[in-house]
Order: structure tokens, then C-alpha cells, then sequence
């Protein structure tokens, strides 16, 4: 298993799933991979944490959250300059294929439940997209 | 021409009568007869067959008296029977033509002519009525097959209409039209809403100015055991009323009720129960106001009908509830399989990184093997509330009800939710009055009153306050819990109890609890209820029937 590839300097990830048991577990894991990891209850914590200075590499989000959702959260996004750029990985528990996928624009989308394997080498190839483009 | 002389039959046991007459008969002019005579009556009922007619003398050797009559008119079929008498008493000759006798002759006073016309007479008059009786059977006839064919049209309309229209209101509406105003004046429709339930589904009125009476009808729903409506449906056989002013005091459920159905001006009623498929869906009941009756051949059409719109309504009702039940397994299948989804998801991540820690012969964490517990517990809770809310909707939930003190099982309950209050500093108070006696399951009543305070817990925030009370009122034990929570807006209030229906989506939980609590409470014969405003909290409330005081003594 590859640990994170971020010796010199930890990737960030912001995990943003409702269910607290789900977000602290993918936190939790993605922490002993190596990622310097924030957390977010819902799509308003989440551009509140984005409103700051200090950005994360890749959003992992859920997509199925009470008041903002991940569809808007990523419209939102979308529409904001400064962080429109962030690449996200899509979450979902939903059974029926998300019907709107096409909107949301993202990396990958997971449905849950996942193995962390798949998670990680989605950040990884994420990222290292990214890293490529800045160099 | 032999064929057109008239053939009499002459049955004399006389020989000189005998001859007398023959010549008698050959003396008439232009009028040929050819006579055959019979000594015997058992003879003359041999020969009879041929005959256009019979002269019978009522004093023969085998026979005697009026008795000869009868036994004589019935074996001569058609030909008409004349009694010759030699008695001048009219009241033989009244008895004669009673039992069956075309005319009579006295044998003084018989002249050629007399005979001849009589005879003639007689037989003119039997053919006369043959006709009449020929022509009113086929007019029998006739209106018999008009009427089968309009009992067709009408069961044929009918069948095309519930083929086209499977609806409820379009069945009850169809239904109505067929019987009103053609066999009644009114149509009444009640349908099952539950085993106990009535729906007045539809008070069909057959003209202008009964439409006021039968509006006024539409909100009351029989009710009483005694009602006819009901009687006919738990017997499942029509019942007629033929007297509906009589009936009034056993179908009214109050003085409204009873002055409805008085201006209606009904004579008689036919309930007839909806049946198909071993089910009573309702019932049809046809009202005939006074000058009216519905006559047999109206009746078995009415059943009929009847019949068919059983089927029909038992048809859509199956269709309206195969509708909802897909609807409520779908949304019942999103929801769980999200729910579903995200603990093991939890259980997928930490399982994961615990094989790692295995093969790498690491100590795997305990925090991360009381995460994937706390899944399998999530998911366990969510498995087992899909069960009860099954059970309680087959109405198969198994309950063990014993004797005991309600009181006690909410301090158990508060006591098992302390550690959950006291996390977010919430105080729990109480107020037990009075004996809280009942008959329940301890289990399944513990649960009710767990999720009710979970439910409490869960909206009250941090630093508030809970209220229980228990609280003995006439035959009854009220329950109430009060939290200071945001309360519920009116809008949501019918709907707290509905299965998934969460109030707030963020918070845990799929919406089952409420659902559950309900249907406890309901099964132990009890009632349960909830009260808000907005920014005032909310007070749930269950209230079971107390254990009267001559079972507390036995426990």
C-alpha cells in the first residue's frame, strides 16, 4: 500500500459526509495514510472552511446531505473563482444511478459502501493530475 | 264433407235418451253432426280424444253425481263439456258449470235447435278462449324477453364501463346511474374503510328534489351493530326493510342522524353487501320512497348489479392499494439501503484497516473496532425497526401482556436514557400520580416509551429540560412527554407519526420510531397523540386503558 506520497509536504483533503460516523471513519484513515485531513457535517460547513486562505489538494464529497447538498455545494464551487479548481471525488448511498452526474462535473464518483484502496488511488491520481499541470 | 261435420260425443247410459237425441241432432238444419255414443263414463274418457264436444248425462253406471263432471272435463282437453240433467233445479246446473261444465241442457226442454246452438256455442266460446290464453302467452313472452334483454343491456353497459373505468368514484358513479332512478330513488354507497369503519362513499339521488334529502344523508355513517347496512354486511346477505319510518330508531346514531333519514321519505330499503373474493367491501343500498316497490325480477337485477360492482370496487380498491404499497417500497427501499449504505460503509473502512494492522502484525486500535461495532449496532437498530414496522402492519407484532405498573416502566426507561440526557446536560423530571396499573408488554411498552424519549432527547437542546408524567385519569393512564425543544409546525403535526417522515433530516434516525411507538400503543388498545407549537416544545402523549380495580386485586 502506497502511504500517501507526500513526504515533503502532506496532501490536504476535506472529507464532507452528514453522517458523523462515516466522516470520522474516512478522516480518521485518510490521517494514518499521511493526508492532512479537514472535516465537514454538511455543504455550508464546507465553503465556509473553503472561504479561507488555505485550500485543500481534493474534496471528498457526499453528495446526499440535508440543507446544502453536494450538487449545490458544487455549484457553488463552480461559480466561485478562487476555488473552482479543487477536484472532487463524489460519495453516494443512494442505489439508483445519480441521474444528474453530468452537472456535478467531478473526478470520480464512489458509491458507498468502498474499499479505502479505491479512495486513496483516487486522490492519488487526482492529485497527481494536478501536480503535473503546476509543474 | 265428412271433415267439416262437428263431433259430438254423446255419453248416455239411456239407450232411449240415446236415440232420442242422435235423432235430435240429425234434424238440424245445414249444421251435420256426427254422434258417437258411450254407455259408460270410462268409455266416453277412452273415446273422448276425437270429439269436438261432449254431452254428458250425469247418471251413468261407473260414475254418478257432480263427481262425473270434473273427471269428464279433464280428460276432454279441449272440447268443451255440456251436462245434460233431467232435474229443473238450476243450483245442479250452477254446480255443473263451477267445476269446469261449458253449459247445460235440461233433457225437457232440448229441441234440435237448442242442442245445435249450444253445442256450437260452447265450442266457439272454448276457441275463443284458447286464443285469448295463446295470444297473452306470447305477449308474456314477449315482455319476458324485452326485459331479459334490457337486464343485458343494463349488465352489459355495465361490464364495458368498469372495464373502461377502474377507478373507485367512476365504478360507485356507474353503479349508482344503473339503479337510480330505474329500480330506486335513491342509491346509497358505503364502502370498508377498516374491519370497524364505514365510508359513506356516495348518496346517489334519482331526480331534482331528492338530491337536498340526499345530501343531507352523505356525512352520517352507519355505525350501530343494530343498522341494517352493517347487519347486512357482517351477515353478508341483502336485507330488506319494508318499513323504513319503523327502522328509524335502529339505524339513527343521534336525532340528526334519524331526521336525515326520515326526509328522506322512504317506504323500503334493500341493503344489498358488496362480497367478492370473500371480502365485504361495503354495501349498496337501494331506498324506494313511498308508491314505489321493487317486484322480484327488479330484485334479482339489483343483486346482480350489486354483484358485478363487488367485484369491480374490490378490483380498484386492490389497485388503489398495489399502487401504494409499490410506492411505499420504493421510498422505503432509497431510504434504507441509504441507510444502510453508510454504516457499512464505516464497517467496509475500519475492517479494511484492521486486516492491515493484522498483516502487518500490528495492534489494530480498539477506538477502531468500537467504530465498526457502533456500525453494526446502527445497522442492526435499523434492520430491527423494519421488522416491528412490518409486524405492526400485519398486524402479527407478538405481545406478552402482563400486569404491571406503568409508572415503574418509565422510570426503568428514564433511568436506561439518563447517560444520553446527560450528555447534553438535559434534566429529566418527573410527576407520577395516582395507580398506573395496566395490562401490557413490558418489552414492547419500554421500547414505545424509549423512542418517545429519544425523540425528546434528540430535540431538546443542550441545558433543557424534559417532563414525564404519568398520571391516572377515569379508566385510563395518561403519559405525556413534554421537551423544550423547537416544537413542530402545524403543517407537520398530522404527519409526525408516518413512517420515514423526519422532522429534521439531520439529525439520526430513518423516521421509524414515532411510527413504532404508534402502533405499540395502538396494539395494547390505547391511544397516543401529540400536541406543539412552534418555539414551544412539544408534548407527546400515549393513554392506556387502566386495569380495573377488580384485577388489581387478584395481582
Amino acid at each position: 500500500m502506497t502511504s500517501g506520497g507526500a513526504q515533503q509536504e502532506k496532501m490536504r483533503v476535506l472529507v464532507v459526509d452528514d453522517d458523523p460516523d462515516v466522516r470520522d471513519a474516512i478522516a480518521t484513515l485518510l490521517v494514518d495514510q499521511g493526508y492532512a485531513v479537514s472535516a465537514a457535517a454538511n455543504g455550508a460547513e464546507a465553503l465556509d472552511q473553503l472561504a479561507g486562505t488555505q485550500h485543500p489538494d481534493v474534496i471528498v464529497l457526499d453528495l446526499m446531505m440535508p440543507t446544502t447538498d453536494g450538487y449545490e455545494l458544487r455549484a457553488r464551487q463552480r461559480a466561485d473563482a478562487r476555488i473552482a479548481h479543487i477536484p472532487v471525488i463524489a460519495m453516494t448511498a443512494s442505489v439508483q444511478l445519480e441521474s444528474r452526474l453530468d452537472e456535478l462535473q467531478v473526478e470520480f464518483l464512489l458509491r458507498k459502501p468502498f474499499d479505502l484502496d479505491v479512495l486513496v488511488s483516487m486522490i492519488e491520481s487526482t492529485t497527481a493530475r494536478r501536480r503535473r499541470v503546476v509543474i | 264433407m265428412p271433415e267439416s261435420k262437428t263431433r259430438v260425443l254423446l255419453v248416455e247410459d239411456s239407450a232411449p235418451d240415446a236415440r232420442l237425441l242422435r235423432e235430435l241432432l240429425a234434424e238440424v238444419p245445414r249444421q251435420p253432426f256426427r254422434v258417437s255414443v258411450s254407455g259408460t263414463l270410462a268409455e266416453a274418457i277412452a273415446a273422448v280424444a276425437d270429439n269436438d264436444a261432449v254431452l254428458l248425462d250425469l247418471s251413468l253406471p261407473d260414475a254418478h253425481g257432480l263427481s262425473t263432471i270434473s273427471r269428464m272435463v279433464e280428460a276432454a282437453g279441449p272440447a268443451p263439456v255440456i251436462v245434460l240433467t233431467g232435474n229443473t233445479d238450476d243450483d245442479v246446473a250452477v254446480q255443473a258449470v263451477s267445476l269446469g261444465a261449458d253449459d247445460y241442457l235440461l233433457k225437457s226442454e232440448i229441441t234440435p235447435s237448442l242442442v245445435a246452438r249450444t253445442i256450437l256455442y260452447a265450442i266457439e266460446r272454448r276457441r275463443g278462449i284458447e286464443k285469448t290464453r295463446q295470444v297473452l302467452a306470447l305477449e308474456i313472452a314477449r315482455a319476458e324477453s324485452q326485459r331479459t334483454a334490457e337486464r343485458a343491456r343494463t349488465l352489459g353497459d355495465l361490464s364495458e364501463t368498469f372495464a373502461t373505468k377502474p377507478d373507485l368514484d367512476g365504478i360507485i358513479e356507474t353503479v349508482s346511474r344503473c339503479l337510480v332512478p330505474d329500480l330506486a330513488d335513491y342509491c346509497i354507497v358505503d364502502l370498508a374503510k377498516t374491519d370497524q369503519e364505514l365510508e359513506r362513499a356516495r348518496v346517489h339521488a334519482g331526480s331534482a328534489e331528492l338530491v337536498a334529502p340526499a345530501q343531507g344523508l352523505q356525512p352520517f355513517t352507519p355505525r350501530h351493530h343494530t343498522h341494517p347496512i352493517v347487519r347486512a354486511m357482517k351477515e353478508r346477505r341483502a336485507i330488506f326493510i319494508p318499513d323504513v319510518p319503523a327502522a328509524l330508531d335502529e339505524m339513527a346514531v343521534d336525532e340528526a342522524h334519524r331526521d336525515a333519514v326520515a326526509a328522506l321519505g322512504a317506504n323500503a330499503a334493500l341493503v344489498l353487501p358488496l362480497v367478492a373474493r370473500d371480502r365485504v367491501a361495503g354495501a349498496l343500498t337501494l331506498v324506494l320512497r313511498r308508491g314505489r316497490s321493487l317486484d322480484g325480477d327488479h330484485r334479482v337485477l339489483a343483486e346482480e348489479i350489486a354483484r358485478r360492482a363487488a367485484v369491480a370496487i374490490d378490483n380498484a380498491l386492490l389497485y388503489r392499494a398495489m399502487q401504494r404499497a409499490l410506492r411505499a417500497r420504493d421510498e422505503m427501499m432509497a431510504i434504507v439501503s441509504h441507510d444502510l449504505r453508510n454504516p457499512l460503509s464505516v464497517l467496509a473502512l475500519t475492517l479494511q484497516v484492521i486486516r492491515r494492522d493484522v498483516e502487518e502484525r500490528c495492534v489494530p486500535s480498539p477506538e477502531l473496532i468500537s467504530k465498526g461495532t457502533r456500525a453494526i449496532k446502527r445497522m442492526e437498530r435499523l434492520v430491527n425497526d423494519l421488522l416491528d414496522v412490518a409486524c405492526i402492519d400485519a398486524g402479527t407484532l407478538v405481545m406478552r401482556p402482563a400486569q404491571l405498573d406503568l409508572a415503574a416502566v418509565l422510570a426503568e426507561s428514564i433511568e436506561q436514557n439518563t447517560p444520553l440526557a446527560a450528555t447534553k446536560r438535559i434534566a429529566i423530571c418527573t410527576r407520577f400520580d395516582g395507580d398506573a396499573g395496566v395490562e401490557a408488554d413490558r418489552d414492547r411498552l419500554l421500547q414505545a416509551v424509549a423512542n418517545l424519549l429519544g425523540n425528546a432527547i434528540k430535540f431538546t437542546p443542550n441545558g433543557g429540560t424534559i417532563e414525564v408524567s404519568c398520571i391516572r385519569r377515569a379508566g385510563a393512564v395518561r403519559v405525556s412527554i413534554v421537551d423544550s425543544g423547537p416544537g413542530i409546525a402545524p403543517e407537520s403535526l398530522p404527519r409526525v407519526f408516518e413512517r420515514f417522515y423526519q422532522l429534521d433530516k439531520r439529525r439520526e434516525g430513518v423516521g421509524l420510531g414515532l411510527t413504532i411507538a404508534k402502533g405499540i400503543i395502538a396494539e395494547h388498545g390505547g391511544t397516543i397523540g401529540v400536541e406543539s407549537e412552534p418555539g414551544k416544545g412539544a408534548c407527546f402523549w400515549f393513554e392506556l386503558p387502566a386495569r380495573s380495580s377488580g384485577m388489581e386485586a387478584v395481582a
